[in-house]
């Protein structure tokens, strides 16, 4: 059992996670581009969705967003919910090309975050919160995702070796 | 395989629902989660500090890049306040005095009747609609959820969640928070008929107010042949004749009547970071007077209300007024520099009807 958790993807993103975590609960607090405070976490898991397709970046936003959740003060479900929900939608990269270039995971990886962070205000409204749209949401949107997007060549390698995704060794069929 | 082969769309549902019912059941309200937090918050304390000490310098450089400007020109401004705000601290102090005493004289209850609780914030919100800190005392400290959270400048916010030995607090600006106010003392508008002349400059915020105030003993010497003096302030009417050279006591009583002070209530919510606090829910009273930009808000009190009456919140900086029942849209600055806060207050104050809801 204990071999199985090793060999699971869970296993890497767990720290890196946590160091993530810790990162986003002091660097990034204080490192406000246009006063918005960037989201590593969600960058992470749309990166993972970008790399490893949407149930990969479902997977990585879930256990991501668990983390976030226990390590600040939202509800338990939410954040993973909303970091799922933007690591399947950079998933989608997937669906035109397996194994994308760089410049189109950071799209996707912009797309994802953007997502994600969308689906936050809209969650707090499910669960009863009256008015969850600030003003300025719109700018933290485009702040957040372009910081993912930023992120991403750095991100789409780590959430890679996380998750132990491998690119595929295709041959070409003429030889 | 494709993104939607049935055992990917199958663990992408699994996770969805997953997430929605661990949702369901911390919104419930759920022991375990809560316990879970807490220990997995405490294990992240050394990780927390450690990255704390390893990302200051660049957090350092980053300030230095992006607010340098800012704080040369805050700085300036800053000493030129200082300047202009000492003289008027020692008058405000004087002031603070008499009113205090005014309340002790009158059994009103006043922010220094309650206990507090100082501590220190140790961290913030990472995301960005929430508008929440973390300070280090809790539940052992005699912190409760809902209790007013003050700085020097005066409200920052309410305590949400409460673990033994941290708590979170949610402040003034974000959007979920309301507390009662008041604007005490609004400027009235031209009287209508004719009015008792007021006998005291002093605005105190109670409704029909009379005082009896008893000055000191004084001692008066009059020289020979004098046929009158004064008591000391120069009250009128408290003039006493004496017809001797030895000292004579004077034990001036006075009664003075302080006209109501009127006042307008509202609540104040909060819109986010960057967003000004709006003073809402207020009905502009002719007769009380008009709000005027600069005016105190305060909070109200009362025996719904978490929060203990008269704590200052900021003064009016906008005011723009609508057509139809819609009142006055009212922008309040606040007096708490939410930006730099170090070190809070937590007064430890329960509402009667919570107070009333323990023992029962």
């Amino acid at each position: 059992m204990i071999a199985a958790f090793i060999q699971s993807p869970v296993f890497r993103l767990l720290p890196v996670g946590v160091i993530l975590l810790a990162l986003q609960n002091t660097l990034f607090v204080d490192l406000q581009p246009a006063g918005v405070i960037v989201q590593v976490l969600l960058a992470l898991a749309a990166a993972a969705g970008a790399a490893g397709g949407a149930d990969r970046g479902a997977l990585a936003g879930f256990v991501l967003g668990l983390i976030y959740d226990l390590g600040t003060d939202s509800p338990i479900g939410a954040t993973a919910l909303t970091m799922a929900l933007g690591g399947v939608v950079a998933g989608i990269a997937w669906t035109i090309m397996v194994d994308p270039p760089w410049w189109l995971a950071a799209v996707f990886t912009t797309i994802g975050a953007a997502a994600g962070e969308l689906a936050v205000p809209v969650l707090r409204i499910f669960i009863g919160e009256a008015e969850a749209f600030e003003p300025r949401f719109t700018r933290v949107v485009i702040v957040v995702a372009i910081a993912a997007g930023a992120l991403s060549p750095l991100f789409v390698p780590l959430s890679r070796w996380c998750l132990r995704i491998r690119k595929p060794d295709w041959k070409a069929l003429a030889e | 395989m494709g993104i939607y082969s049935p055992v990917r769309r199958r663990l992408i549902i699994a996770l969805l629902l997953s997430s929605v019912l661990l949702l369901t059941l911390d919104l419930r309200g759920n022991q375990i989660f809560d316990t879970m937090r807490n220990g997995f918050q405490q294990a992240m304390d050394p990780l927390e500090s450690a990255a704390e000490v390893v990302s200051r310098p660049i957090r350092n450089a980053w300030r230095g890049i992006t607010q340098y400007d800012d704080l040369a020109d805050e700085n300036e401004d800053l000493r030129r306040q200082l300047e202009a705000q000492r003289a008027d601290q020692i008058t405000y102090r004087a002031a603070v005095i008499e009113f205090q005493a005014l309340l002790e004289l009158n059994n009103l209850p006043s922010l220094s009747d309650y206990d507090a609780v100082t501590a220190r914030v140790i961290g913030e919100t990472p995301n960005n609609l929430d508008q929440i800190i973390e300070i280090d005392k809790g539940e052992d400290d005699g912190i409760d959820v809902g209790m007013a959270v003050v700085s020097e400048g005066g409200l920052v916010g309410k305590v949400t969640r409460v673990f033994d030995d941290r708590s979170f607090i949610m402040l003034v600006r974000d959007q979920r928070f309301a507390v009662r106010a008041k604007v005490p003392g609004a400027a009235p508008e031209e009287p209508e008929g004719p009015e008792p002349p007021p006998t005291s400059a002093n605005a105190i915020p109670h409704d029909d107010l009379t005082t009896t105030t008893t000055l000191p003993p004084s001692t008066t010497t009059t020289v020979p042949g004098a046929t009158s003096s004064t008591a000391p302030g120069g009250i009128p009417g408290s003039s006493t004749s004496t017809t001797s050279t030895t000292s004579t006591t004077i034990a001036a009583t006075t009664t003075t009547t302080i006209p109501p002070t009127e006042k307008e209530t509202g609540t104040v919510v909060g819109q986010g970071r960057g967003e000004p606090v709006l003073l809402r829910f207020v009905r502009e009273n002719i007769d009380a007077g008009r709000f005027e930009v600069g005016d105190a808000v305060m909070t109200e009190g009362g025996e719904g209300s978490l929060s203990p009456p008269d704590i200052p919140i900021g003064t009016i900086s906008r005011i723009r007024r609508q057509s139809g029942s819609a009142g006055p849209m009212i922008e309040v600055q606040l007096g708490a520099d939410l930006e730099r806060l170090s070190f809070v207050r937590i007064v430890l104050y329960q509402s009667l009807e919570e107070a009333a809801g323990d023992g029962g």
